[in-house]
């Protein structure tokens, strides 16, 4: 028989997750103390529990003399079953008759039981009947004991998960190949291992009264500003929705402008990624059941920088940073640009080029406006399709739209070929820009663009940049101006904005985002 | 801001008038004029200095009483009104003559209003950024679209230097100051700066740069036409620019006017500031009113942009116009600083 140790070998492990905001607490169940008898605790739990089929209650006897009478109760499938067996049935079961736990009044029984028979993690000792039903909804194993009012939560989830892969969104030519997963526990360890820091915190909130979303926090308590800290908490804990199952539902909800077709947060599936924001004062947001994470607070120019940007050579970074600028410039610009030189000013477009554009426009039957309108909906719906169809299908579909489509607009005389390839080109321009927020919100800012260019010219063509200017310079993101270092201009920040100096050269970290330890390098 | 402020449709004239006296020596006329904007600056700081804390209106009050130091404070908002009006004309008559002829000028005049209502609409601190963020966008397209004069410059245009007498040129530098006009907003302004001790550096910076801009373009212009032919041409940067523009756009001056359309940082200035003033004058809470006032402000101003109703009359009335700065940008802070001195320490706090 196996000689079971009296007293715990050390501290016993932390206890499990969760931080609970209170406005989460107990919507539906009473939160009174849980009885001592296992009947009462029975029959208190079981209105919560009846129509879940799922959910097993295995009832059991402590091997003490007297015997003890127990429960199990888990959700079928979740817990891993192994485990139970092995390091939690089978030494209350078998092993507590030998190691005196029969002479512990029921109130220490529990405690002791933990501390010295179950070879878990993870557990912690709950007595409200509310954290009894909301634990066994977490997927926790309840271990219920005769005479004790205490219960033991134990975590012994049995997690299935995808394979570690490279994100499709966000390929790189160098760099970390790993992309996050589905899992929080997961993607926590790939930020961990990656900084190593003791500073790194990671706290973890409920969201979501019925899903119950675990949310993690991730900063680095030195270099993060507090107030910022505060604030994403505060309003992640004033969320008040029955569910969260993506990140994307956390960031409408904690955004500062949710009108706006700007992404406020940056998202990233990739690590290494995440982990350069967080060293850059930023907080990571990383929802259970997505593999998307955020930051925040975050800025205009950083949708247009990607992680491979700080792997490669100096000149040439800066060269495709200016490009993809110029890409979204071009993306959003060039349709509505082409209609108000075509309708109003005419002039401004060089003769040689006037000329042809002018032969092939007179047999298209529309105005110019309803012609790049037209073709910039067909473009779109091609771009979504290929999107919503899988792999191959999707690129087929984009090959089939794109080209002959456009091949026979223009020879049915339903679109000029200038007008053709001012479209194609825009939407070209869109899949240039390293974010897909960025590259979403250039598609949606062209429909209006080409319609104020359409009724003013050139002059409600920069009018309207005018206006996006300015809503650009009004946005913040947790509170911080979005459009930062640009407006307001901060000089320093500039090393790594438009485009990248050299990596020696940023000894500091950016300005524009608050944070406590201002130096990143030596000289 | 300054600069933002400064920069509207007039300087496209002013080679012109400073050349009308002071010929070949107008870009010695345009520097020195720049000396009345940093008369004003330095004195709307020191009476800044002297009430820490306060803002315009209550200055205003403490140093002129309840009535007359509200009457004076709506005067300025009423002036600052006038002058988003006279800019809001003088843009929207651009815009008719080179990008949308067949478009109604009142037309134009509201999509400009609409524009500036929405930059101003979003308070100070925007507005701010917005200059800011033009100044940078905007400096690059002056100094390329400025270039292209240049193949085409005769030097002996310039010479001789000072030939034509220091009367002429102090003439010419009246002309001049006028076009360094609308500094009066700093009497609003000034008190929202929250770094105050970087009110001079950063103003006498912008005056600068708007000289050291005025004289690059008198001089371009200058050694293009020379001054007695820049006395044909209306607005002659423009004109030049259709002489001697890109060679690969037909119409250079065209892209300049497109370009430069939308530049009209006075009217959301004024609007602002002058939405701000009246706020705080009705005692309005800020959030909850502002924009109801800068809409009503914003409808005044739409209304005096229908008084002038030929091209003439523009002209005739924004140059009008124009000679009340001296008055109000200069006359203000004078009165100010002589209520302030009169009173001297027995100035209530409000």
């Amino acid at each position: 028989m196996r000689k079971i140790p009296r007293q715990p070998a050390g501290p016993p492990p932390a206890p499990a997750p969760a931080e609970k905001p209170k406005n989460l607490q107990n919507i539906s169940i009473p939160d009174i103390l849980l009885p001592e008898s296992l009947a009462g605790k029975q029959s208190l739990l079981k209105p919560h529990i009846e129509n879940s089929h799922d959910i097993i209650n295995r009832p059991f006897f402590l091997g003490v003399r007297p015997p003890v009478e127990a429960a199990a109760i888990y959700i079928n499938g979740v817990i891993d079953i192994d485990t139970f067996n092995d390091s939690i049935l089978r030494p209350l079961m078998v092993y507590a008759e030998d190691d005196g736990s029969g002479d512990r009044p029921g109130q220490e029984l529990a405690e002791y039981l933990a501390r010295t028979l179950l070879t878990v993690a993870q557990f912690r000792k709950i007595d409200r009947l509310a954290d009894l039903v909301r634990d066994i909804y977490d997927g926790m194993l309840m271990i219920m004991l005769e005479g004790s009012a205490e219960v033991l939560s134990i975590d012994i989830h049995k997690t299935l998960l995808r394979a570690i892969e490279e994100p499709a969104a966000e390929r790189g030519l160098r760099g970390s190949r790993e992309g996050f997963i589905e899992n929080l526990d997961v993607n926590i360890s790939m930020v961990r291992r990656r900084l190593r820091d003791p500073k790194l915190v990671v706290r973890k909130m409920v969201v979501g009264q019925r899903t119950r979303t675990q949310v993690g926090i991730l900063y680095v308590e030195d270099i993060a500003d507090p107030n910022i800290v505060k604030d994403i908490e505060t309003r992640i804990n004033t969320i008040q929705t029955d569910g969260v199952v993506a990140s994307g539902i956390i960031e409408q909800f904690i955004q500062d402008r949710p009108w706006s077709v700007f992404y406020q947060y940056r998202v990233t599936e990739k690590p290494d990624k995440a982990v350069m924001q967080i060293l850059e004062g930023r907080v990571l947001i990383i929802v259970d059941g997505t593999p998307t994470t955020f930051s925040a607070p975050s800025l205009f120019v950083e949708f247009f920088q990607s992680p491979g940007d700080y792997y490669e050579r100096t000149p040439i970074t800066s060269f495709v940073r200016i490009l993809r600028y110029l890409a979204f410039i071009l993306a959003v610009s060039i349709s509505a640009l082409y209609v108000a030189l075509i309708n109003f000013q005419p002039e401004l477009i060089p003769p040689d080029l006037l000329v042809p554009i002018a032969r092939f426009r007179n047999q298209v039957p529309f105005p110019v406006a309803v012609e790049v309108l037209l073709l910039e909906i067909m473009m779109q719906l091609v771009i979504e399709a290929g999107f919503q169809l899988p792999g191959n299908v999707g690129q087929t579909v984009g090959v089939v739209g794109g080209i002959i489509m456009g091949q026979a607009a223009i020879t049915a005389r339903f679109a000029s070929p200038a007008a053709v390839i001012v479209v194609a080109f825009s939407a070209m321009c869109t899949f240039v820009l390293p974010s897909p927020g960025m590259a979403l919100a250039s598609r949606l800012l062209r429909l209006p663009m080409i319609l104020v260019s359409a009724t003013f010219g050139i002059f409600g063509f920069f009018l309207m940049w005018l206006l996006m200017l300015t809503h650009l310079t009004s946005l913040t993101s947790i509170g911080v101006p979005y459009l930062s270092p640009l407006a307001p201009t901060r000089y320093s920040d500039l090393k790594d904005g438009i485009i990248r100096s050299f990596l020696t050269a940023m000894n500091k970290r950016p300005v524009s985002i608050p944070s406590q330890d201002k130096v990143r390098q030596a000289n | 801001m300054i600069i933002g402020t400064m920069l509207g449709v007039n300087f496209l004239a002013l080679p012109r008038i400073a050349s009308a006296s002071s010929q070949q020596d107008a870009w010695i006329a345009v520097i020195t004029g720049s000396f009345l904007p940093l008369l004003v600056l330095l004195l709307i700081e020191r009476l800044g200095r002297r009430f820490p804390g306060q803002d315009f209106i209550e200055m205003s009050q403490a140093l002129f009483g309840k009535v007359m130091g509200s009457l004076l404070a709506a005067i300025l908002g009423i002036h600052m009104l006038c002058v988003a009006a006279t800019v809001i004309i003088r843009f929207a008559y651009l815009d008719t003559v080179y990008l949308l002829p067949e478009t109604p000028r009142s037309v134009i005049c509201l999509l400009i209003l609409l524009g500036a209502l929405y930059v101003a609409g979003k308070g100070a601190r925007v507005v701010a950024r917005v200059n800011e963020l033009m100044f940078y966008l905007y400096l690059p397209v002056l100094l390329l679209f400025a270039l292209p004069l240049l193949k085409a410059a005769e030097y002996t245009y310039l010479m001789p230097v000072g030939g034509s007498g220091l009367g002429n040129i102090a003439r010419s530098s009246w002309d001049a100051c006028l076009y360094f006009g609308r500094m009066e907003f700093l009497m609003v302004a000034y008190f929202m700066v929250i770094r105050k001790d970087e009110v001079v550096k950063a103003g006498v910076s912008a005056v600068t740069f708007v000289a050291l801009l005025y004289m690059m373009l008198t001089i371009a212009c200058l050694l293009v036409v020379g001054p007695e032919n820049l006395q044909n041409q209306v607005l002659p940067l423009i004109g030049e620019l259709k002489a001697n523009g890109f060679q690969f756009v037909d119409r250079t001056d065209l892209l300049f006017v497109a370009v430069w359309s939308v530049a009209f940082r006075p009217v959301f200035n004024m609007l602002c500031m002058c939405g701000f003033s009246f706020t705080r004058l009705l005692n309005l809470p800020e959030k909850r009113h502002y924009f109801l006032v800068l809409f009503i402000i914003g409808t005044a101003a739409y209304l005096l942009t229908f008084v002038p109703r030929s091209a003439v009359e523009i002209v005739i009335y924004t140059d009008w116009y124009g000679y009340t700065y001296p008055v109000m940008g200069l006359g203000y802070p004078l009165l100010y600083h002589l209520a302030a001195a009169v009173r001297g320490r027995k100035v209530p706090n409000v």
